[in-house]
């Protein structure tokens, strides 16, 4: 079976089809034959008995006169002419069983008087037995008179005769059979090869297509195709032309990919930022266009097998969020890349899910900032220096109050030694410590300042917000009060640090505490309806993320204005007064620290803004 | 073609199916039969006494025919044992009275075959006995030599085993139509046949000769053998005004035919084969048999009657007066006579170390054998009749005198 499951199918249908024509064969030649040979059989003792009766009848006055010669003429006559070969011996009995009359020429064969004698001859009856080396069947007819028996007629059919005829009859079967068995062999293959030719010529075409060769679509070949199948009407006709249509939708589309892929190709080749092709799993670099090697400095075949963290910093948790398909995510902005010389660039990381070469990848894009980043922190600063003008005046205000102090000192002195008087030592004393807390004081402000105006590092540190609020406070908390604004500070102490630059956060406090001032400033103005302003800055966090909240009474923000409060250059201010930086710094500043800023407001009553940061907790990258 | 399939169909289920087919093929063929070849019997040979048997009509309606022929036969034979037999044996010959009854025939040749276990038979008489046993010789393979019969059925098919003598029935009557119609001028023919297989033959036999003249018999009457009622017969033909009656019988029937036939003023033509005992059928008709013709497979057994001397015959004269001083020379006798010669040279012939099949090729060696009567004797393969001519007489005086 295992064998025959092997063959191909034009054999398996040939052999099929012969081996069941030659099993019917030979089943319907069985079959005939044992229906020929009981037939025949039946036949010759219905012709033995027939003879026999006859020759009974025949016989019946020579019994009854005991004329031998009468009846040995008789028995001889059974056996003329073509009865000769059927009737072996015939043989007259009396009804003593003796032998009266018989046919053996040549001589009695050793058993017959024995058998003779053993025979019941009341009745006609056939028996198999064997005489002189002959198979033969053995017919005994009682000859009556009348209601008795006087005598047999007892007969041997020679089964030679039906052996032999059957045997003439096997060569005509066999010969039949094999006849059979020739036109079958022919005719099963042909058949076969009819059914499986075309289906043969289908799988040879099939496999030039596997291998991707799609020239066979041709006119011709597809005339040669149906030509060569034979197919006309029939269902490998169907399969045929299903066939020929499902092959040209797959050329159209390997045309399309092809097309698709050259034009992603020359993409992928000329695209103005560099593009990675990253495993999404081991996220090892696969592919890189030239960008990304005129960018970072390494040749196509270096960044094959970098991984891509090797490059720069970049938060995997991103990469393994579940990408909703074919969308691409922004996954970092200002993201810090190593170059192979040690320099480093800033890019912003786009990327997508995508297949490539049967593997699943992201497609990475990154786009060169670093010229964004760079004006961005002169912005940055640009913004700073607009601040700073707001506080100079509070500034100076500060620093008076020491320089007045210590001139205030001074001066005494001063006036003391040119009126030559005696200054008390313990006065003396006072006036010299005096004068150097106030220079301390002053150096302190001139410090705070000194850091706020300077340039940033971009290594996040991990800051406290408290600190920073209270580093605000220190520098604007005073003029603010003085402007009969309530300056609250609600620090929850408990709150965990962030990473972030601590100038950075003081400016994004500073901004927003301004803000709100101004904005109270204008309620009271405009609106005469409040007394006091109130600004309360809150502190807290939770399992994630930690925050802060500045509230004022100010005259709030308009829903129509709501959505433009963070566009650069906005502002409601009047010329001079300010660039409308301020916000939309605020919130890339925020940004660049992973924080989220948002803002509610209640129009001429007060607006809440909210800035939230990650929490740094310990196990965190840098 | 085989060969070319078995190239095409290299496959490896195929050429064990072929094989196989060819081994059915051959398979299937019957294995001959072989019959135990008997011939090389020598069966009633006996160390000094050859056993002959004979079954023959010595009694009964044609107990003439039977006892002539033995006595012809017997005469030479008892002179061969008489002069040292034949390579030192003598000749035992067994007979057995039939009656000229076919069933006895029969059931005395099975007889003479399964019980004397003779070896060869001798001097039958009759058509229906001898055809009767035809079967019997066959299966015993016996050689039958000598039958005082002319029928066709003993010549043909031609049987090794039945060796005749004499010319046929067939012979007889075609000279009979073309003496009857070519010499006589007549044609209006008639036939009377004993109603057995002799009288079917001599009929048939009648009807071939006068077909190839173009002439049918104008009527055919029969009687059954062993009766003398030839009246239906004899109306029958005398009604049809036959100028010549071919008559095939016996001597009683036919005589008893002519004479009815001349009471009634009816006298065409008469001839009768030479099977109806011509002698005593010229002395049953008395003067009434003038003028029939008898056909003669012998010459007559008389000296002088022929132009040329015939030394046979005047030995079969000579030993018939030593061995039967009150037998009477006839044409039976005569054949009887020849049969015992032919016999006799067989089994010389055959050498002493004989057997049944010896003794046949030793018949078919005999060509061109003077009997001494001028009529040259063959056998060969393919002629088992060794005589040809046929002789016309004629009833004059009571007498059969050869003319022509």
């Amino acid at each position: 079976m295992k064998m025959f499951n092997e063959l191909t199918l034009k054999n398996k249908i040939f052999i099929s089809c012969l081996g069941f024509t030659l099993l019917l064969s030979i089943l319907i030649a069985l079959f005939t034959r044992s229906l020929l040979i009981t037939g025949l059989t039946n036949e010759l003792k219905k012709r033995g008995i027939g003879i026999a009766q006859g020759i009974a009848d025949s016989s019946r006055v020579h019994l009854l006169m005991k004329s031998q010669a009468e009846l040995t003429a008789l028995a001889y006559d059974a056996r003329l002419g073509n009865r000769k070969d059927m009737v072996k011996y015939l043989i007259i009995s009396d009804k003593e069983a003796h032998i009266l009359a018989h046919t053996f020429t040549t001589g009695l064969p050793l058993n017959i008087e024995e058998i003779v004698g053993n025979q019941n001859i009341e009745k006609e009856n056939v028996s198999s037995i064997t005489v002189d080396r002959h198979s033969v069947f053995h017919v005994v007819v009682p000859v009556e008179e009348g209601i008795y028996t006087i005598g047999s007629v007892q007969m041997g059919l020679d089964k030679q005769h039906i052996e032999e005829l059957i045997e003439d009859l096997r060569l005509v079967f066999l010969s039949f059979l094999s006849l059979v068995t020739v036109i079958f062999f022919f005719l099963s293959h042909r058949l076969a090869l009819h059914i499986t030719k075309p289906v043969t010529a289908l799988i040879r075409h099939t496999d030039q297509l596997s291998e991707g060769d799609f020239n066979i679509i041709s006119k011709d070949d597809l005339d040669k195709m149906i030509l060569e199948t034979g197919a006309k009407d029939d269902e490998l006709a169907k399969l045929t032309n299903s066939f020929i249509k499902m092959m040209n939708r797959l050329k159209q589309s390997t045309d399309r990919l092809k097309n698709s892929q050259k034009k992603y190709l020359s993409l992928f080749q000329s695209g103005p930022n560099p593009i990675f092709v990253v495993n999404k799993k081991t996220f090892e670099i696969l592919d890189a266009n030239p960008n990304a090697t005129k960018l970072f400095g390494y040749e196509k075949e270096e960044f094959i097998g970098m991984n891509l963290f090797d490059l720069g910093s970049l938060d995997d948790r991103k990469f393994t969020a579940d990408y909703p398909d074919g969308a691409a995510m922004v996954i970092s902005s200002k993201v810090r890349f190593h170059k192979k010389d040690g320099g480093s660039v800033f890019v912003n990381i786009h990327a997508s899910p995508s297949e490539y070469r049967n593997k699943d990848v992201v497609i990475v894009a990154a786009t060169d900032i670093s010229e964004l980043v760079e004006k961005d922190s002169q912005l940055i600063q640009a913004s700073k220096m607009t601040n700073l003008e707001k506080m100079s005046a509070g500034i100076a205000h500060e620093i008076n109050q020491p320089l007045n102090a210590i001139k205030m000192g001074s001066e005494y002195l001063s006036m003391m030694g040119e009126k030559k008087r005696k200054i008390r030592e313990e006065d003396f004393q006072m006036v010299l410590r005096e004068i150097s807390s106030q220079v301390s004081r002053a150096a302190e402000i001139v410090g705070r300042l000194k850091t706020f105006s300077r340039k940033a590092d971009f290594s996040r540190e991990v800051i406290d917000i408290n600190q920073c609020i209270r580093s605000v406070n220190k520098i604007i908390g005073r003029q603010i009060a003085l402007q009969n604004i309530d300056f609250i500070l609600n620090l929850d102490e408990t709150i965990p640090p962030v990473l972030a630059h601590n100038n950075r956060m003081e400016q994004v406090v500073f901004n927003l505490v301004t803000n709100a001032r101004d904005a109270v400033n204008e309620r009271i103005e405009t609106g005469r309806d409040i007394q006091r302003g109130v600004i309360t800055l809150s502190t807290f966090s939770d399992s994630r993320d930690v925050g802060f909240v500045i509230s004022d009474n100010g005259t709030g923000i308009d829903p129509g204005v709501m959505e433009n409060i963070f566009e650069s250059f906005y502002t409601t201010k009047q010329m001079g007064e300010g660039m409308g930086l301020g916000l939309p710094i605020i919130q890339g500043i925020v940004r660049d620290y992973n924080g989220t800023i948002s803002v509610s407001s209640n129009p001429g009553k007060g607006t809440d803004f909210r800035i939230l940061f990650p929490a740094h907790l310990k196990n965190a990258m840098e | 073609m085989i060969l070319h399939f078995l190239s095409v169909s290299i496959r490896p289920g195929m050429r064990p199916c072929f094989v196989l087919l060819i081994l059915f093929f051959l398979g299937c063929s019957s294995p001959e039969q072989m019959e135990v070849n008997k011939t090389e019997d020598s069966t009633g040979i006996m160390t000094d006494e050859i056993l002959i048997g004979s079954s023959l009509a010595l009694g009964g309606h044609a107990g003439y025919l039977g006892t002539q022929t033995l006595q012809g036969a017997m005469s030479y034979i008892r002179h061969i044992n008489d002069t040292g037999g034949i390579h030192g044996r003598k000749i035992n010959v067994i007979t057995l009275d039939d009656g000229y009854d076919p069933a006895r025939c029969l059931y005395n040749t099975q007889k003479l075959i399964l019980e004397k276990k003779v070896f060869a038979l001798f001097c039958y008489v009759g058509t229906p006995t001898t055809v009767k046993i035809i079967p019997l010789v066959n299966e015993a393979q016996i050689p039958l030599v000598g039958m005082f019969t002319g029928a066709n059925r003993l010549r043909q098919p031609v049987n090794r085993y039945l060796i005749n003598i004499r010319a046929s029935y067939y012979q007889e009557t075609e000279a009979a139509v073309e003496f009857i119609v070519k010499t006589k001028e007549l044609d209006k023919v008639a036939v009377f046949y004993q109603y057995d297989e002799y009288g079917f033959d001599g009929l048939r036999g009648t009807e071939i000769a006068l077909k190839n003249y173009g002439l049918l018999p104008v009527a055919k009457g029969s009687y059954v053998r062993g009766t003398l009622d030839v009246e239906a017969g004899l109306d029958k033909i005398r009604a049809s005004g036959a100028e010549a009656v071919v008559m095939i019988g016996t001597y009683d029937a036919c005589a008893e035919f002519i004479n009815l036939a001349r009471e009634r003023g009816f006298s065409p033509l008469f001839h009768n084969v030479s099977f109806v005992g011509s002698e005593e059928l010229a002395r049953r008709l008395g003067p009434n048999g003038e003028g029939v013709i008898v056909t003669q497979v012998v010459p007559p057994p008389r000296i002088g009657d022929a132009t040329e001397p015939l030394p046979g015959v005047n030995e079969y004269l000579r030993l018939l007066t030593t061995y039967y001083p009150d037998g009477k020379p006839s044409f039976v006798g005569l054949e009887g006579y020849l049969n015992a010669r032919i016999l006799a040279e067989a089994l010389e012939r055959a050498g002493r170390d004989i057997t049944r099949e010896k003794f046949i090729r030793a018949v078919e060696s005999i060509s061109q054998y003077d009997l001494g009567i001028q009529n040259l004797l063959s056998f060969g393969e393919n002629d088992y009749q060794g005589l040809d001519k046929v002789y016309y007489t004629v009833i004059q005086s009571g007498e059969l005198v050869l003319f022509r």
